[in-house]
C-alpha cells in the first residue's frame, strides 16, 4: 500500500521528471520571442521579428518540408516492413529464425554515424544519388528495429487460437490478418508509425552524412547553420515545430485520446 | 455431417513423433472422444484434422474427399479452442456471425441465424455485449455458437471444458452432448478427464503415445480394457503384479507377491507361466470377515475408510500393496486396523502379461 505522504512525493517526483524533459524546449520557446541579435535568456522584448525572418530563409522551410516528407516515407515503410518481419518472428517456426531476429534489430546497437557513413559509401559505390529517397531509406533502416518491436509486443499479446479461430471459420490469410489480427495489434502499429516518424525527423546522425544540396533535413539545417550563425533564428524554427506537435498532440487527445491510440484500454483509464 | 477417416496417420515435429500411425474411422453424426494423459498426441491429431498443421504421412479424409494440402478455411469445420478464442474486439453477435459473413450470407439471413444459435445455447439476450463482459461459461457457449451456427462438416472440440468450474463442467458436458443429438454433428472431443469423455461421447477413443490403445463404446472399453493402460486408465484400478505358476484347463494360479495364490480365468495372450499383471476394479471387490466358497480372497487390513458421500472407498492393506475397495454408503463398513479379506467374484479381474 503506497502512503499519502509516498504518493505525494512520487508526484512531485513525477513533477519534477517531466519538468527537467519539457524546460529546455520551454526555453527554446523563450528565446524565440527575443528582440536582441543574439541568443540570450531570459529573452527581451518580446518580439516576433525572428519569426518573420524565416520567411527570408526560404531553406528552412524547404527543410522542414524534406523533414516531413522523410518522415512520413520512412514511418510508413519501417512500419510496413515490420509488421511483416514481426508476425514472420512472432508466427512462424522456421531455421535461423534467432539469429535473423537479431539481424533486424542489430541497426538499433550501432551508432548512428557509423550507420550514416556506411550508407554514404553504399550509395556512392553503386552511383546512387543521395535525395529524398535516399534519405528515406537511411531512416527506413534505423527505426525499422523499433517498429519490429512495437508490433512483436503487440502480436504476442494476440491468442494464436484467435487466428486458428478465424481460419477454421473460413477467413483465409489475408482476411484474417485484415479483420482479426490486424485490429488487434493496432496500438503496436500505431506506436510504430508515432515513433518512427518521430525517430526520423529527430535524426541528425544518419541525415548529416545523406544530406545534399537538394536534401537537407531540418535537423541538419539547423545543426550547420549554428555552426556559422549565433542569431535567433533556430530558436524560432525549433518553437514552429514544438508548436505544431503541440497541435497534433492536442487534436489526437480531442479526438481519440492518447491514451486509447496507444492501447490503455476504457477500464485503465476510469480509474485515474 | 461428414464421415471422418484417419489412415495410419504420423506426425513428427523434429526427432518427436507426436502421432505415431492413428488410424480410425468416424461415422456421420457420431460423438467421438478422444481421450489420454498429456503429450499423448490427442491436440496434434485435432490440430491434424482441423488442418492447422499437416500430417508427415498418412491421409485425412473427410466426407471421402481426402484433405492433403487442403487449409483450414476450405475445410468447413467448426472448431472450439479451450482458451475459446473469441474476437475480443467483436461483439457476441459479430463473432457468432464471423464464419456466416466469410460464408458470404446475406445479412437478414445472418440475423436470423445468429439469434437460432444463440438460442440453441441459452444466451439469447447477450447479442449486443461485447466479449469482455462475459463470464467463463458464457464465453464458452459463445464459441459453441459460433462453431454451430456455420453448420460445419465437423465439429471439433480441444478441452472446450478445461477453464470452467467444477459444477459448470459437468452442466456443459451434458449440455453439448444435448446439442449434438439435436443437430446432429460429426463430433470430435477431445479431453483428459474420463468422466468428461465418458459421459458425452459414444465412442472412446484412447491414445497413448502417439497410437490409439483402443477405441470402442464407453461400456467396451470399461469392461474389456486391451492392456493395463487403458485399464487404469478409464476408471479406478487396482493393478497388481504376479506370476503364473499353474495352468488348469480354462483357469490358471497366480502368486501374488505376499504369497497369496489366486485363480484367476487363463485369457489369450496371457502367457501361462512368468509374471502378469491383474487389474481389479473397486467396485468388483468386497469384504468379508472370512474367504467365500467360490471366490477368490485376498488377507489384509483396513487402513482407511474415506466417505465420498454417494460411496465409500476404503482402502485395505494387503501385503506391500494398497488395495481399493467401494462400497456403497449404506453398507457395513469394518473399522481401520481390523483384518479383512478382500473378495471378489471369479473372473471379475483381468489378466494382462506384464507389459
Amino acid at each position: 500500500m503506497i502512503t499519502d505522504r509516498a504518493r505525494r512525493l512520487l508526484g512531485f517526483y513525477c513533477a519534477l521528471a517531466c519538468a527537467f524533459s519539457v524546460l529546455p524546449v520551454i526555453g527554446i520557446v523563450a528565446e524565440s520571442f527575443t528582440a536582441t541579435d543574439y541568443i540570450v535568456f531570459p529573452p527581451t522584448g518580446p518580439s516576433l521579428k525572428w519569426y518573420w525572418a524565416i520567411l527570408d530563409r526560404r531553406e528552412f522551410i524547404e527543410s522542414a518540408g524534406v523533414s516531413v516528407i522523410v518522415a512520413c516515407g520512412a514511418s510508413l515503410a519501417a512500419t510496413a516492413l515490420g509488421t511483416l518481419a514481426a508476425i514472420a518472428l512472432v508466427r512462424y517456426r522456421f531455421f535461423g529464425r534467432r539469429p535473423l531476429q537479431s539481424l533486424f534489430l542489430a541497426p538499433m546497437s550501432l551508432p548512428g554515424l557509423i550507420l550514416g557513413l556506411a550508407l554514404l559509401q553504399f550509395f556512392a559505390d553503386y552511383s546512387l544519388p543521395r535525395d529524398t529517397r535516399a534519405m528515406m531509406i537511411g531512416h527506413m533502416i534505423i527505426t525499422m528495429p523499433f517498429a519490429i518491436r512495437f508490433v512483436m509486443v503487440a502480436l504476442m499479446g494476440v491468442n494464436p487460437n484467435i487466428e486458428q479461430a478465424a481460419r477454421s471459420l473460413g477467413a483465409n490469410g489475408w482476411t484474417t490478418f485484415r479483420l482479426v489480427t490486424l485490429p488487434l495489434i493496432r496500438p503496436g502499429i500505431v506506436a510504430s508509425l508515432v515513433f518512427t516518424f518521430i525517430l526520423s525527423f529527430d535524426d541528425v546522425a544518419v541525415s548529416l552524412f545523406l544530406s545534399s544540396p537538394t536534401a537537407t533535413t531540418l535537423p541538419v539545417r539547423i545543426y550547420t547553420y549554428i555552426d556559422q550563425n549565433y542569431d535567433p533564428l533556430v530558436t524560432a524554427v525549433s518553437a514552429c515545430v514544438v508548436y505544431v506537435a503541440f497541435t497534433a498532440l492536442l487534436v489526437i487527445e480531442r479526438k481519440i485520446g492518447v491514451g486509447r491510440l496507444f492501447g490503455l484500454s476504457e477500464v485503465t483509464r476510469q480509474t485515474k | 455431417m461428414a464421415t471422418v477417416e484417419l489412415i495410419d496417420v504420423r506426425k513428427s515435429f523434429g526427432t518427436v513423433e507426436a502421432v505415431a500411425g492413428v488410424s480410425l474411422r468416424i461415422a456421420q453424426g457420431e460423438f467421438v472422444a478422444i481421450l489420454g494423459p498429456s503429450g499423448c498426441g490427442k491436440t496434434t491429431t485435432l490440430n491434424l484434422l482441423a488442418g492447422f498443421i499437416e500430417p508427415t504421412s498418412g491421409e485425412i479424409l473427410i466426407d471421402s474427399k481426402p484433405m492433403a494440402g487442403t487449409p483450414p478455411h476450405r475445410r468447413n469445420i467448426g472448431v472450439v479452442f479451450q482458451s475459446y478464442a473469441l474476437f475480443p474486439h467483436l461483439s457476441v453477435f459479430d463473432n457468432v456471425a464471423f464464419g456466416l459473413r466469410m460464408r458470404k450470407v446475406a445479412s437478414a439471413e445472418i440475423a436470423t441465424r445468429v439469434r437460432q444459435a444463440l438460442d440453441i445455447v441459452q444466451l439469447g439476450t447477450l447479442e449486443e455485449r461485447s466479449i469482455r463482459q462475459l463470464s467463463g461459461g458464457q464465453q464458452q457457449r459463445v464459441a459453441l455458437a459460433r462453431a454451430l451456427v456455420i453448420e460445419p462438416a465437423l465439429l471439433l472440440l480441444d478441452e472446450p471444458l478445461s477453464n470452467l468450474d467444477a459444477n459448470l463442467r459437468e452442466q456443459m458436458r451434458f449440455e453439448i452432448r444435448e446439442i449434438q443429438r439435436r443437430v446432429g454433428i460429426t463430433t470430435v472431443f477431445v479431453t483428459h478427464d474420463q468422466s468428461e469423455a465418458m459421459a458425452a461421447a459414444d465412442r472412446l477413443v484412447i491414445m497413448n503415445k502417439g497410437i490409439i490403445a483402443q477405441a470402442g463404446t464407453v461400456r467396451e472399453i470399461y469392461t474389456a480394457p486391451r492392456d493395463p493402460f487403458v485399464a487404469s486408465f478409464i476408471g479406478q484400478a487396482n493393478v497388481i503384479p504376479g506370476k503364473a505358476v499353474e495352468v488348469n484347463g480354462s483357469q490358471v494360479r497366480i502368486e501374488l507377491p505376499g504369497g497369496d495364490i489366486v485363480v484367476a480365468s487363463r485369457l489369450p495372450g496371457v502367457p501361462n507361466d512368468g509374471s502378469v499383471v491383474m487389474i481389479l476394479r473397486p467396485e468388483d471387490l468386497t469384504l468379508s470377515n472370512e474367504p467365500v466358497p467360490g471366490h477368490n480372497a485376498l488377507a489384509g487390513t483396513v487402513k482407511r475408510v474415506s466417505f465420498l458421500g454417494s460411496t465409500v472407498n476404503i482402502g485395505v492393506q494387503v501385503a506391500d500393496q494398497m488395495i481399493s475397495v467401494v462400497a456403497h454408503r449404506d453398507q457395513a463398513v469394518p473399522e481401520e486396523g481390523r483384518p479383512v479379506y478382500v473378495v471378489w467374484k471369479k473372473a471379475a479381474e483381468k489378466l494382462f502379461p506384464k507389459p
